[in-house]
């Protein structure tokens, strides 16, 4: 070590000021250089950087806010919407094949139109769907997203096949119509894996909501309800997954309400838009 | 209307890295349910540093936020989430009333005043899980049991953000006595919680 730098019981005299950010800058700096080289005088501030930390932990509670809780959570939803609203719902299927769409639309599109082809026919074998991911692939990489979009993209579509998947593989899967309560155009099915806990919902004529509002999507299991995801139709469609594989209980049904956004913190605002009740597995 | 207060029931029983873990995917029942476990603390945490009830929502916000936007930033190697929460939760503060440069450092109360403007029910904090009530219950009794002057040291330089220099200043001592004092102070502190360090 050399002579101007300051030896080991200098050090481990000032870690622990160190730790509690006490130190002046000078001083930061030469223990910095010194335990980058030092293992014995590293792990004692280490120790004392951990010790350090606890303090916080002994601050008296103090009750936040209320107001608080929900301005944090309602700018958290609004930041989550474009994920599901982006990923999880699409235009119509002849405007998707709109030869004028950018490459990243038409990346976008081809999803929805897998998806939908895949579960209108609810015969498409594995394979399929491996092939057809493949292609979605490499439409993403010629798309031309940003690198931030592409991932996300990406991520999203994996979750959404891999739910697909499990769910059309399961010889015991079920599939129900979902009731509208007020419009009987509406068209909406729910195809379910009680094996995965996994499940679809597609939807055809659903009225596209005004800004500001979404549809949400919510579980039923006995008394209780569980939100999953916020979606938007587009043309009257939607494709929806969901994993309910954090539920202990058997889900008994489940619907989807109105929310404005943000909004829909504590629960469904509205009466069910769409329901439908679980069938009792054998 | 239903009564939906059971989707927080649902994750209630999660412990805290697996809330994270679904934080990574979006998963908003889960950031709620770790508001509902850490939100008062995060909010004691910066009003004990910040002294500013607004500034301290505006601090709890962010790290709260900053958590929801890159979950990635915690990592289970780092210790237990809620020292890890809390600690970014003090640096954060520390940094703000540095930053600003104004009263809030040159007005530090002492500790006892602090305790006395900010000090909450004597039972802990309800929303929190056991093991974490636990851990503050210990190392509150392991800081009570310091010197009082050791003690006075410690939280002038980790919740105040005063150097060594400024704490001598601040109580009229000379430095090498400070040093001392923190030094003593955080060894008793170590050996007293040896348990709770990874």
């Amino acid at each position: 070590m050399s002579t101007q730098q300051p030896d080991c019981q200098e050090i481990l005299d000032m870690v622990d000021a160190y730790a509690l950010g006490a130190v002046a800058p000078e001083e930061a700096s030469s223990l910095e250089q010194h335990v980058a080289d030092c293992v014995g005088c590293w792990d004692e501030l280490n120790r004392a950087q951990q010790t350090a930390d606890l303090i916080s932990l002994s601050v008296p509670s103090v009750e936040s806010p209320r107001l608080l809780g929900e301005r944090i959570i309602s700018q958290a939803q609004r930041e989550a919407v474009p994920i599901p609203v982006r990923h999880r719902s699409g235009p119509g299927l002849w405007q998707r094949l709109r030869p004028s769409w950018p490459a990243a639309a038409a990346a976008f599109g081809a999803v929805s139109i897998f998806a939908l082809i895949f579960s209108a026919t609810l015969k498409d074998d594995l394979d399929d769907l491996k092939a057809e991911n493949n292609d979605l692939k490499a439409e993403v990489q010629a798309a031309t997203f940003s690198l931030d979009q592409q991932l996300r993209a990406a991520d999203s579509r994996l979750q959404e096949q891999e739910i697909i998947t499990a769910v059309m593989s399961d010889s015991d899967r079920q599939q129900m119509t979902v009731a509208s309560a007020s419009d009987s155009s509406v068209f909406a099915s729910y195809t379910w894996s009680p094996t995965a806990r996994r499940g679809i919902l597609e939807c055809e004529n659903v009225p596209d909501l005004p800004p500001g509002k979404v549809y949400e999507l919510w579980i039923e299991a006995g008394e209780d309800v569980y939100p999953l995801a916020t979606f938007q139709s587009q043309g009257g469609w939607c494709l929806v997954t969901m994993d309910m594989s954090f539920l202990d209980t058997r889900p008994t049904g489940m619907g989807v309400s109105v929310e404005t956004v943000p909004g829909g913190v504590a629960g469904p605002s509205s009466g069910w838009a769409l329901y439908a009740a679980f069938t009792p597995t054998r | 209307m239903r009564d939906v207060s059971h989707t927080e029931t649902a994750y209630r029983d999660l412990d805290d890295e697996e809330l994270m873990q679904r934080l990574a995917y979006r998963d908003l029942a889960a950031f709620r349910a770790l508001y509902a476990r850490y939100g008062n603390l995060v909010y004691s945490v910066a009003l004990r540093v910040v002294r500013d009830p607004q500034l301290a929502e505006d601090m709890s916000q962010e790290i709260f936020l900053r958590l929801w936007r890159k979950p990635e930033s915690y990592a289970a190697t780092r210790g237990r989430f809620g020292t890890w929460l809390t600690s970014v939760t003090r640096n954060r503060a520390v940094d703000e009333i540095r930053s600003r440069n104004r009263r809030f450092r040159h007005e530090t109360s002492s500790p006892e005043e602090q305790e006395r403007d900010f000090a909450g029910p004597e039972n802990d904090d309800p929303s929190l899980r056991a093991e974490i009530s636990d851990q503050r219950r210990l190392i509150r009794i392991a800081l009570q049991g310091l010197p009082k002057e050791q003690r006075e040291a410690i939280e002038l330089a980790y919740f105040g953000g005063l150097t060594q220099q400024e704490i001598a200043e601040r109580l009229g001592q000379p430095l090498g006595t400070v040093k001392t004092r923190i030094r003593l102070g955080m060894q008793k502190l170590r050996a007293a919680l040896t348990p709770q360090l990874t």
